[in-house]
């Protein structure tokens, strides 16, 4: 065979590449993939690997000045070809005009997709170097972002090619108030290529770990045979569930205790960190691979064998109370049957009442795909505070507390938990999963670190789902059109195992959702929680919310249909008016403030509904079916009082804490409990301090996600962080400023109660004397002057529990277009009006809103992981098979907001993450009813509504 | 067995065929874009991976009589920007556009795509109706031949595709729908007039095989063809829906041919 061998020569140490302008030498093999050899070899891990199958476009680089996907190239292929990465982009620290345009666009978040898209704007505008909206979405298509909804990267692309970018307070760092739109600090590390995520780090005699998981939905395990794959090149060990169990390490279990209607707690559920004796679907865990190499361990994966018995599946909640039991306690798979409200007397008013709607819904099932896989790399080390777990994590504290407690073998205080830069979560990255317990586990087994990095399949098979749903829901009107009360029974699909949240999301997160915006008498609702043979399903952002405004608006407008009156209308009738606040829900929660009508208006006059009529003629003249759809929501965040959340079953409180130090220096530094993952903490904790201090933005640090730096925290989700996160950073700052006083009075020789902050000085107003912040932070530091009776040093930390949840609410507002003849379904218009209370970043929340409304609209519009009924296999387990929005996919979303101030916290802020995927979806299948005249199921395929038009056209 | 390929770089396809014959686990590899998820998931574990960037003779777009030969390493790129192809097979050049994006473009080759997955290939649809020969190592196939859909002629494993020859015809109509994730035609149809009257249809899509439908040609009339016609009444009953997105398509495709 070397008689045709041509160069370059496949062994490693002999390629030759041109990176960014420097020929480097590499030691590689031909058939290494570009992006391993990119990022291993040459250390650029700003090519990031967000699906290793040429569908996500994360690794995109350029050859030669074209776009390539890295994933899809060998590194012998491009031998003497100019490969450029993001990491050529910026000179020094000076970002270029296209990064400086994304940047001030707020066109990125989590920064994982941003290297990626930089590219491919660049290379899109050597070919085109004006191009339109349309040609800017359609040279987008090949990249997935999951955070923006893509509309401020074709706004900063657009802005970019006119030079008009928005550069207000980039040029002055100092800006920083309270309600202004400082760029982004974290922005300039991802931009870059310097963002560090985890499976960019690796520790020195690391061990790659690749977990074999099963292909079958249920089956007894006889036998897993390792000897094979033990034998296989630099294969270092085969770890079993068998060894999980002989080292007795625990199993996870879910977070929240829920009792079934008859007082009974919830059943079942409980996960093995590697199966032992049963899986329980596909895509779980049984064995570990331990190899030198992620390739080696890949391999070797695939021969391990696993003997098993096979058991009857079931995927379908609706059938899994006949079903083979999935866990020996759940009698039925039954995990809860669960009741909230006043059944009986529901009962007694639907019987009675004017009008009853009823509708049947599911809601559809959903993958999150945050565009980072998760990862941990775990290092062992026997000895008190030395051991350290790297790992994707929304709370790296409350991973730390389960990990710990489920492994056993190490104590909370000896563990480090760091969980860096985080491509998105949105829900996923909250729970713990088996796969970090592992690799903690099998370091101690190793005696080395231990590395594991999902891959985009492992991802769509393991990654905690959302939604499932089945419901049916009847709504009871008087003649006035008042609701009176409302009935809700629900199947929810918990999956095969209970994952950490898994009980509470489609009970208290939801039931106590139903009232809305309205005031419906009373209303009851049943769960049953069932388990079935799929991936497990827990929170997905919004979390129980988004499933009861989609159950509650959809029957709504199917009560406006079937009384002949006006959606909007109907809703209006029914708002909480804003004096009834406090208001006291049927469903337990107390709503402190709110303003439904403001919103609702603002929104019908963004989105012209006034002359919708008019659109919808000019599409019925072309053929096509025109719709409008509104919805209004309320959603409980600031999650949650910790009284509040233990009498519904919680195991933990839900404070957070922040501690405040001021450097001898005087510069500050703010610790956090919340974690950031794209939604600009580092920025907007930033500002709430700055406003305080009067102290320029880049004189403060907010760090996050470190254990053995922050105070214990309770993570990022829940649309809490600001809320609570930032409450406590405000109580640290009162206690800051407290010290302040004191030392202030000691060096103007007057009493403290004379003693007044503002503006970043001291003031003693009655002698018109002031002493400025840094000389005080100066004193505390080096008190050689100072009161005797008070301690040196100028840091305060404060844990704050919230007095209730915080309401936000919105109305969101969508037109849609239909084809009749071929289903083809447009997004036409969509706009978004939100109350969020007090406003840190206008910016960045708008960035919240538009990429939680993109998410929503996937729901509507495309997205539904699917299982084959028969063989129970995933039928969506890549991107060629689930369908994700893209840029070509969305259009320009107008957004707005209205005020109302939120009591419940001292920021005011009442939380907007999660807002666009809980309005979205029901105004967006509104609108496809209103084209159609019947209502159809999410997704709103093609094929679903070409069927309804069929039937509207015989029935016509 | 090694963990690592080799990753093998000829220059000639005889060298490239010699390279496959002496290995049975070897794969090629053009534009990458089917083979490298496969490599990575490990559902491919070839010994030997010949790469055929370096043989120019898998390059090319070239006229040869009432024919377009191009060479089966021609990016997506190349075939949708090349004049030649543009004004004697325009229909080619809209199918070439509207595949994957723009990274896909520029990297996946024809001949990638019809080796991979002719069934979900949108090429499919012209090499049907554009009577197209497909030239191999090893023989040379009729488009009818390549995608007989009870029996498919997949290129084997010692076998690789040089060329696909197509006949020229400005007179073409392509339209498609595409699968919201993959992007391939869920609904594609392309129609062309060739010389001498000779009309061509062929259609694919999700549940599909590309194929001709020869019964409607003799009546589709010539270019720019008829506005209606009966679709096959097996394919209305079992796939009604992929009909009435075909009819759609058509009639639309149709109406932009016809100046008014």
């Amino acid at each position: 065979m070397d008689a045709y061998l041509s160069s370059p020569d496949p062994s490693p140490g002999k390629i030759t590449l041109i990176v960014n302008g420097e020929t480097r030498r590499v030691a590689a093999a031909g058939s290494d993939l570009l992006v391993d050899t990119l990022r291993d070899k040459l250390n650029l891990t700003g090519v990031h690997v967000g699906c290793n199958s040429a569908r996500c476009g994360a690794c995109l680089i350029e050859i030669d000045g074209a776009p390539a996907k890295a994933c899809t190239v060998l590194t012998g292929q491009v031998e003497g070809a100019e490969i450029r990465t993001v990491e050529a982009l910026a000179q020094q620290d000076q970002l270029d005009p296209l990064q400086t345009a994304f940047r001030d666009a707020h066109a990125l978040q989590c920064g994982f997709c941003t290297p990626g898209m930089l590219m491919a704007v660049r290379t899109l505008l050597q070919d085109n170097p004006n191009p339109s909206e349309a040609e800017i979405r359609q040279g987008l298509k090949g990249n997935l972002c999951r955070c923006t909804g893509y509309q401020t990267i074709v706004k900063a692309v657009q802005a970019y090619v006119s030079d008009t970018s928005d550069a207000t307070n980039a040029a002055n760092p100092d800006a920083g108030a309270v309600g202004t739109s400082p760029k982004r600090v974290e922005d300039a590390r991802f931009l870059t290529g310097r963002g560090q995520y985890c499976a960019d780090l690796n520790l020195a005699s690391q061990l790659h770990a690749v977990f074999v998981r099963s292909e079958v939905p249920h089956a007894r395990i006889v036998k897993v045979e390792t000897r094979e794959a033990e034998n296989m090149p630099d294969v270092v060990a085969v770890l079993t569930g068998k060894d999980v169990a002989a080292d007795q390490i625990g199993e996870l279990r879910c977070g929240w205790t829920v009792h079934s209607r008859d007082g009974t707690p919830m059943q079942g559920g409980a996960r093995p960190l590697l199966a032992h004796q049963t899986v329980r679907f596909v895509g779980d865990a049984f064995a570990v691979v331990l190899a030198e190499s992620a390739e080696a361990a890949r391999h070797a994966a695939r021969r391990v064998r696993l003997k098993h018995e096979p058991l009857p599946h079931n995927i379908s909640p609706t059938d899994a109370s006949t079903s083979e039991r999935l866990h020996g306690e759940a009698e039925n798979n039954i995990c809860f049957d669960w009741q909230f409200g006043d059944e009986t007397g529901v009962e007694q008013i639907l019987a009675n009442a004017a009008h009853v709607t009823e509708i049947d819904l599911t809601n559809n099932r959903l993958i999150p795909n945050a565009l980072e896989p998760r990862a941990a790399l775990a290092d062992y080390q026997p000895g008190r505070g030395s051991s350290v777990l790297y790992t994707t994590s929304q709370n790296p504290h409350m991973a730390r507390k389960v990990i710990t407690e489920t492994l056993g073998f190490i104590d909370e205080h000896e563990l480090r938990v760091i969980s860096p830069d985080l491509g998105g979560g949105f829900g996923s990255k909250i729970f713990i999963y088996p796969e970090e317990c592992v690799c903690l586990w099998a370091s101690r087994h190793m005696g080395r670190p231990v590395k594991w990095v999902s891959s985009r399949e492992e991802a769509f098979l393991t990654d905690a789902h959302g939604r499932d749903h089945v419901s049916t829901a009847r709504l009871a009107l008087d003649a006035d059109h008042n609701f009176l009360a409302m009935n809700v029974e629900t199947t929810a699909n918990l999956g095969a195992y209970l994952s950490s949240f898994a009980a509470f999301v489609p009970t208290f997160l939801y039931a106590t959702m139903l009232a809305g915006p309205y005031k419906t008498g009373t209303i009851s609702c049943r769960v049953q929680g069932v388990f079935t043979n799929t991936a497990p399903v827990d929170a997905y952002r919004g979390a129980g919310r988004p499933e009861a405004t989609y159950l509650l608006e959809t029957l709504i407008d199917q009560a406006a249909r079937e009384i002949g009156v006006d959606p909007v209308a109907l809703r209006r009738k029914n708002f909480i008016r804003p004096h009834e606040f406090p208001y006291q829900t049927p469903v337990a929660l107390e709503y402190d403030v709110g303003d439904y009508e403001a919103h609702l208006d603002r929104a019908m006059d963004l989105a012209r509904v006034d002359t919708f009529q008019s659109r919808q003629n000019e599409a019925a003249a072309q053929g096509r079916l025109r719709g409008i759809g509104v919805s209004c929501y309320v959603e409980a965040c600031g999650i949650a009082p910790s009284a509040v959340a233990g009498a519904l079953g919680a195991d933990v409180g839900l404070w957070e804490s922040a501690l405040l130090r001021f450097t001898p220096s005087g510069k500050l530094q703010v610790f956090t409990g919340s974690h950031s993952h794209g939604q600009g903490h580092e920025t907007t904790f930033a500002q709430l301090v700055s406003d305080r201090f009067c102290l320029p933005l880049n004189e403060i640090a907010v760090i996050h996600g470190d254990t053995d730096k922050t105070p214990m925290g309770m993570g990022t989700y829940g649309s809490r962080s600001l809320a609570v996160g930032g409450s406590a950073i405000l109580e640290a700052t009162d206690k800051i400023i407290e010290k302040g006083k004191r030392i202030a009075a000691h060096l103007l020789n007057k009493s403290v109660d004379n003693i007044e902050f503002r503006d970043g000085h001291f003031h003693d107003d009655a002698r018109n004397a002031h002493v400025p912040l840094q000389d005080v932070v100066h004193a505390a530091y080096v008190p050689h002057d100072y009161p005797l009776d008070l301690e040196p040093g100028l840091e305060a930390s404060a844990f704050y529990d919230p007095i209730n949840f915080t309401y936000p609410s919105g109305t969101h507002v969508c037109e849609v277009e239909i084809d009749p003849e071929t289903g083809q379904i447009d997004l036409v218009a969509f706009t978004a009006v939100d109350d969020f209370g007090q406003i840190i970043n206008p910016m960045i929340v708008d960035g919240q809103v538009q990429g939680g409304i993109a998410q929503g609209i996937g729901q509507a519009l495309m997205e539904e992981a699917l299982y084959n009924p028969q063989t129970g296999q995933p039928i969506t387990r890549s991107y060629a098979t689930y369908a994700l929005p893209r840029a070509t996919d969305l259009v320009a979303i107008e957004t707005d907001t209205t005020f109302t101030a939120c009591p419940s916290n001292p920021v005011g802020a009442k939380g907007c993450g999660e807002a666009g995927a809980i309005g979205a979806p029901p105004a967006f299948m509104n609108a496809v009813a209103s084209a159609l005249g019947v209502r159809i199921d999410m997704p709103a395929t093609p094929e679903k509504i070409w069927r309804a038009c069929l039937k509207r056209n015989h029935a016509d | 067995m090694p963990i690592k390929p080799q990753l093998l770089t000829p220059d000639t396809i005889a060298a490239a065929r010699d390279l496959l014959a002496q290995d049975g686990t070897a794969v090629l590899i053009a534009g990458g874009q089917w083979l490298t998820p496969q490599l990575r998931s490990g559902t491919q574990t070839p010994e030997h991976i010949i790469s055929l960037h370096r043989v120019n003779e898998l390059r090319g777009i070239r006229q040869k009589d009432d024919r377009v030969e191009i060479g089966a390493a021609e990016t997506h790129h190349a075939i949708s920007q090349s004049q030649l192809v543009q004004s004697a097979l325009p229909g080619l050049a809209q199918i070439a556009a509207q595949i994957g994006d723009p990274a896909t473009h520029q990297r996946g080759t024809i001949g990638g795509g019809l080796c991979a997955a002719p069934g979900q290939c949108d090429y499919s649809l012209a090499l049907l109706g554009l009577d197209a020969q497909i030239t191999t190592t090893h023989r040379s196939l009729t488009a009818v031949e390549f995608l007989d859909a009870s029996n498919p002629k997949t290129i084997d494993q010692d076998e690789i595709l040089i060329s696909i020859s197509l006949f020229t015809s400005p007179r073409t109509l392509f339209a498609k729908i595409p699968h919201p994730a993959a992007n391939s035609a869920a609904v594609g149809v392309f129609a062309a007039e060739l010389s001498g009257d000779r009309c061509r249809l062929a259609i694919m899509g999700d549940g599909v095989w590309p194929q001709r439908l020869t019964d409607i040609e003799s009546r589709m009339g010539a270019w720019p063809f008829s506005t209606v016609f009966d679709w096959p009444a097996a394919l209305e009953r079992e796939n009604p829906f992929f009909i009435s997105r075909l009819n759609a398509l058509w009639r639309r495709g149709q109406k932009d041919l016809t100046p008014d």
